[in-house]
C-alpha cells in the first residue's frame, strides 16, 4: 500500500513580473514503511514540494495541479478544517532550522501540549506525561527542564531533538523531515540522524525526507528520487541510484559528495 | 524578575541626575539674571517675591553650588513659591495632578483597547477594505492638529449638538449629585479630551501593530503552528500576536512623554483645571518656579512611565526574563 | 525616483508638498490682499468671491494670510529639522563609530532628553527666551534630535565592521574622513526618512504653539495663529477655524505620504 501518492504536481510562484515554475509536474510514489528521499540542489522545488503535500504554501506561491492522495485520500480537495486535523497528527513535518522554527514566547512543553490537545484531545496531566515520554524517546537528557524551558534556553540539536518529538507526539502515518540536520553542527548532525534511524526502525512509519546531501540520503532512505529545477530527474532504488546513475545531473551530484568525501 | 527590576530602577538615577541636571541649565539660558526679566517687567512681582527669588537660586553663589542647592530641593520636590500666587509650588502641582493623571491613563486604554486591535484588523485583512480603511484614518489621525480637531468636536458635539458639556471637569450642580451621578458627571466630561488626547497616539499605535504583525506572519514558527494543525485563529491571536506585541510595549513607553506634552493644549482648550493647564497659565505669566516644578514632575513622570514599559516588556519576553 | 512615481500615495504627497511650496514662494503674486490689510468693514466677513476663505476678527483676508503663513510655518519646518537633522547625525555617529563609554554616556543623556515631554521643554525655552521665529525654530530643532542620533547610530554600528572601513583604517584615513566620506551617506536612508516625517511633526509644533499665543506673533500670519482667533469665534466664523486647519492637516499628511513612501523604498521588507 501506498501511504502517499503524488501525481503531476504542478506548484507555481506568481511574482510580479513573471511566474516560476517550482514545482514542475512531478509524480511518485511512497510505500508504507519506507523512507522515500528527495535529493537535489537549493532551488529545486524539493522544500515547496513538502509544503503542497500539506498546502502550506507561502504567499505568492499555488498549486496549480496535480493530485496528492495520502492513504487514498485526496488532500488537495480537503475543507480547511479536513486539513488541520491531519496536519500535526496524519502527517508531521520537521522544518530545517530549529531556532526559528519553536515560538519564542512559548514553552516547549506548552507547545507541544498544545498539539496534543488539538488532536488527542487528553487532559493537560496526560499530555505532559505524554511530551516527557516523547522528549524522552528522542534521548533529551532531562525532558522535565526542557519542557518549561523557553527555546531560547537550548541548544540546536535539543532543539531539533524537540521538533522530532513534537512531530511523532500524535503517532503520525507520514513524517516529513525538510533537511532536519542541514543546520545542526557536524557531530550534532551525526546524532540526529542515528536518533532517525532508530525512530525509522522502531516504529511503523513512512518518510519523506528531503535533502541536499546524497551521502545523508544513501545513509537513510529506501527509495529516493532526484529533483532538479522543478522536476524530477531520476528515481529508484537509492541502492540503484547511488551505484548505478543513469542521468547526467545524477552523476554530477553524486561526483560532487564523493569530491567532498576526499 | 524582582532583581530584574531592582535593577532598571537603579539604571534611573543616573537619569533622574540628569532630569536636574537639564532643568538646572533651562532655568539659567535666559541671558542676564533669571530673575530680572520677569521681575522688572512684571508689575505683579513685588520686591519681597523678587529677593526671595534671588535667595531661591542663591544668585550671588557659584554654579556648583547653585546646582547642589537645586538638587538638594528637587528631592524633596521643593520647587519654590509661584509668582502669581505665592502659593508653594509643588502644592499647586499635587492639586492639578490627579486630573491629569486620570486623563492620560484613560488615554492610555483607549490606544491600548482600540489602537491595538485596529492594527491587528489592518494586518490580517491586509489589503481589504477594512485595512484600507484603518489606513487612511491612521494617516489623517497623526497628520490633523490635535488642537484643531478639538476645536472642531468641541464645536459640533458640544455646541452644535449639546450632547457632552462644553468645558470643565464637572458641572455646575455637581456638588448635589449621588455617587453615580457624579462619575457620569466627570466622564461625560472627560469624553473629548480624552478621545482627542488619544486620537493621534491611536492612529500611531495601530500602524506600528500592524507592521508588526504583518513582519511575524511570515516567521518560521507560524509555519510550524500551521503545520501542527492549529485553527487559523489561534495561530493568529496566539501564537503571532503575543511576539508582534513586545515592540509595542516599547512604542507605547515612547509615547507618554507624548501625552504628557499634550495635555497643555487640552486642558487650555477644555479649561480642565490639571497639570497642563497650570504649565500653560505659568507660561504666559512667565512663572518660572511653577514652570520649572511642572517640567520637572512632567520629566519625573515619564521616566515612570519608561519604567513600567520596561517592567511590561521583560513580563511579557521570556528571552529578556528568563536568563 | 523611478520608483517614487510608481507608489501612487507618495507621489501626490509629492506633487501637494510642491504646490505649497509654491504657493509660500510666490505668495505675494497668489494672495489677493496684503495679509496685514486691516478692513474694518469687513471684520469676519463669510467666504465670498471676493474673500474666497473669508475674513478674520480685523477684516484681514483669510486666503492671503494663509498664503503667506505658508512662508512661516514651511521655512520653521525645515530648518527646524535641519537643524534637528545636523545635531542628530553628528551626535549619533560619534556615539556609534567610537562606542564604549563615550557612547553609553551619550546615549544616556539622548534617554535623559527623551524624558522630557518636548512640549513642555519647548514651551518653557522659549516663554524664557521670548518667542521669536528664530527662537522657535531652534528649540523645536534642539528637542527632536534625539530620534535621528538613534537612527546614525545604529546604522554606523552595523556600517563600521564592513569591510570599506577597514580598508579606509589601514589606508591610514582620519576618523572624521571614514565618519564623514564612508559611513554617513551610506547611513542616510532612514535619516531622510525621518526628516520628512519631521518636516510634519515641526509643523505641528508650531502651530500649536503659534495657536496657544507662545509662537508665531501677530501681525505676522502663521498657520497657527490665524487658528488663535479661530477660538473665540467658532461659533460664528468657521472658517477662521476650518481653513487654515485643512492646510495644516494636508500639508503634514503630504510630508507623512511621502516620508511612508521613501521608506518603503529605502527600506524594503519582504513583498507582498
Amino acid at each position: 500500500m501506498n501511504i502517499l501518492q503524488v501525481e503531476n504536481l504542478k506548484t507555481f510562484f506568481y511574482t510580479e513580473s513573471d511566474v516560476v515554475k517550482a514545482v514542475n509536474d512531478i509524480s511518485f510514489k511512497i510505500k508504507d514503511n519506507t523512507v522515500f528521499g528527495i535529493v537535489g540542489e537549493s532551488g529545486s522545488g524539493k522544500t515547496l514540494t513538502a509544503l503542497s503535500i500539506l498546502k502550506l504554501l507561502p504567499y505568492p506561491a499555488k498549486i496549480m495541479g496535480g493530485l496528492v492522495l495520502l492513504d487514498g485520500s485526496d488532500i488537495l480537495s480537503m475543507s480547511d478544517d479536513e486539513l488541520r486535523a491531519i496536519r500535526g497528527s496524519k502527517i508531521s513535518i520537521v522544518f530545517q532550522e530549529p531556532s526559528s522554527a519553536f515560538n519564542p514566547v512559548f514553552t516547549i512543553g506548552y507547545q507541544m501540549t498544545e498539539s496534543i490537545f488539538v488532536h488527542q484531545g487528553l487532559s493537560a496531566k496526560k499530555a505532559k506525561e505524554l511530551s516527557l515520554e516523547y522528549l524522552n524517546r528522542v534521548h533529551i537528557p532531562d525532558p522535565k527542564k526542557v519542557f518549561d524551558d523557553y527555546p531560547h534556553q537550548l541548544s540546536g540539536g535539543t532543539k531539533q531533538r524537540a521538533m522530532i518529538a513534537m512531530a511523532l507526539v500524535n503517532k503520525p502515518e507520514l513524517l516529513i523531515l525538510d533537511e532536519p540536520t542541514t543546520a545542526l553542527d557536524v557531530t550534532i548532525q551525526a546524532q540526529v540522524l542515528d536518533l532517525l534511524k532508530e525512530i525509522i526502525e522502531d516504529k511503523k512509519l513512512s518518510i519523506l525526507f528531503i535533502s541536499h546531501d546524497f551521502g545523508v540520503i544513501s545513509k537513510m532512505c529506501d527509495e529516493v528520487a532526484v529533483m532538479h529545477r522543478g522536476k524530477i530527474v531520476e528515481m529508484g532504488s537509492a541502492h540503484n541510484i547511488i551505484t548505478n546513475p543513469k542521468e547526467e545531473y545524477t552523476i554530477s551530484l553524486l561526483e560532487s559528495v564523493k569530491a567532498l568525501a576526499r | 524578575m524582582l532583581r530584574y527590576i531592582a535593577k532598571r530602577f537603579l539604571g534611573l538615577v543616573p537619569v533622574f541626575f540628569g532630569i536636574t541636571l537639564i532643568s538646572f541649565f533651562v532655568i539659567h539660558l535666559a541671558p542676564g539674571k533669571p530673575t530680572d526679566i520677569q521681575t522688572s517687567l512684571n508689575p505683579k512681582v513685588s520686591f519681597e517675591a523678587r529677593m526671595r527669588l534671588e535667595k531661591l537660586y542663591g544668585l550671588d553663589k557659584p554654579l556648583g553650588v547653585q546646582y547642589i542647592n537645586w538638587l538638594k530641593r528637587f528631592l524633596v520636590f521643593d520647587f519654590g513659591r509661584s509668582y502669581v500666587d505665592d502659593r508653594n509650588v509643588s502644592e499647586k502641582i499635587v492639586e492639578r495632578l490627579p486630573i491629569t493623571l486620570l486623563i492620560n491613563i484613560s488615554s492610555m486604554i483607549l490606544i491600548l483597547f482600540i489602537g491595538i486591535p485596529l492594527g491587528v484588523i489592518s494586518a490580517v485583512k491586509k489589503g481589504s477594505i477594512a485595512d484600507r480603511a484603518t489606513t487612511v484614518f491612521a494617516f489623517f489621525g497623526f497628520s490633523a492638529p490635535e488642537f484643531w480637531l478639538a476645536l472642531l468636536l468641541m464645536n459640533l458635539f458640544a455646541i452644535q449638538l449639546g450632547w457632552l458639556p462644553i468645558s470643565g471637569i464637572k458641572s455646575l450642580d455637581f456638588e448635589y449629585l449621588s455617587l453615580p451621578m457624579k462619575i457620569l458627571d466627570v466622564a461625560r466630561h472627560l469624553i473629548l479630551p480624552v478621545a482627542i488626547a488619544a486620537f493621534g497616539a491611536l492612529a500611531g499605535i495601530s500602524r506600528y501593530m500592524r507592521a508588526s504583525m504583518i513582519g511575524i506572519i511570515h516567521e518560521d514558527y507560524i509555519r510550524t503552528a500551521r503545520s501542527k494543525g492549529l485553527k487559523e485563529s489561534a495561530v493568529i491571536y496566539k501564537h503571532a500576536l503575543r511576539n508582534a506585541l513586545l515592540p509595542v510595549i516599547t512604542i507605547l513607553g515612547l509615547s507618554v512623554p507624548g501625552l504628557i506634552g499634550g495635555s497643555v493644549i487640552f486642558e487650555s482648550i477644555f479649561a480642565i483645571p490639571g497639570m497642563g493647564r497650570l504649565f500653560y497659565e505659568s507660561v504666559m505669566a512667565r512663572d518660572y518656579p511653577t514652570i520649572l516644578g511642572v517640567l520637572s514632575i512632567g520629566a519625573i513622570l515619564t521616566l515612570l512611565g519608561n519604567l513600567l514599559a520596561d517592567i511590561a516588556y521583560s513580563y511579557a519576553d521570556p528571552r529578556i526574563r528568563v536568563k | 525616483m523611478k520608483e517614487l512615481i510608481k507608489n501612487r500615495i507618495a507621489f501626490a504627497g509629492l506633487i501637494f508638498i510642491s504646490i505649497i511650496l509654491l504657493f509660500a514662494f510666490f505668495a505675494p503674486f497668489i494672495a489677493p490682499y496684503d495679509p496685514s490689510a486691516i478692513d474694518a468693514n469687513n471684520i469676519l466677513a463669510s467666504p465670498s468671491l471676493s474673500h474666497i476663505f473669508g475674513t478674520d476678527t480685523l477684516g484681514r483676508d483669510i486666503f492671503s494670510r494663509i498664503v503667506y503663513g505658508s512662508r512661516i510655518s514651511l521655512s520653521i519646518g525645515f530648518i527646524a529639522v535641519g537643524i534637528a537633522v545636523m545635531i542628530g547625525v553628528v551626535f549619533g555617529s560619534i556615539a556609534g563609530y567610537y562606542g564604549g563609554r563615550l557612547d553609553s554616556i551619550m546615549m544616556r543623556f539622548v534617554d535623559i532628553m527623551l524624558c522630557f515631554p518636548a512640549f513642555f521643554l519647548i514651551l518653557a525655552v522659549i516663554a524664557i527666551l521670548e518667542p521669536s521665529i528664530f527662537n522657535i525654530m531652534i528649540v523645536i530643532g534642539a528637542t527632536s534630535w534625539m530620534g535621528v542620533a538613534r537612527l546614525v547610530r545604529a546604522e554606523i554600528l552595523t556600517l563600521k565592521e564592513r569591510d570599506y572601513v577597514a580598508a579606509a583604517k589601514v589606508m591610514g584615513a582620519s576618523d572624521a574622513r571614514i565618519i564623514a566620506r564612508h559611513l554617513i551617506p551610506n547611513a542616510i536612508a532612514p535619516v531622510l526618512v525621518s526628516a520628512t516625517l519631521g518636516i510634519g511633526g515641526a509643523i505641528l509644533v508650531e502651530s500649536a504653539l503659534s495657536f496657544l499665543g507662545i509662537g508665531v506673533q501677530p501681525p505676522t500670519p502663521s498657520w497657527g495663529n490665524i487658528l488663535m482667533d479661530g477660538k473665540s469665534t467658532l461659533g460664528v466664523a468657521w472658517w477662521l477655524t476650518v481653513f487654515p486647519g485643512i492646510f495644516i492637516l494636508l500639508t503634514v499628511l503630504a510630508y507623512n505620504l511621502l516620508g511612508e513612501g521613501l521608506r518603503d523604498i529605502l527600506e524594503p521588507r519582504l513583498k507582498e
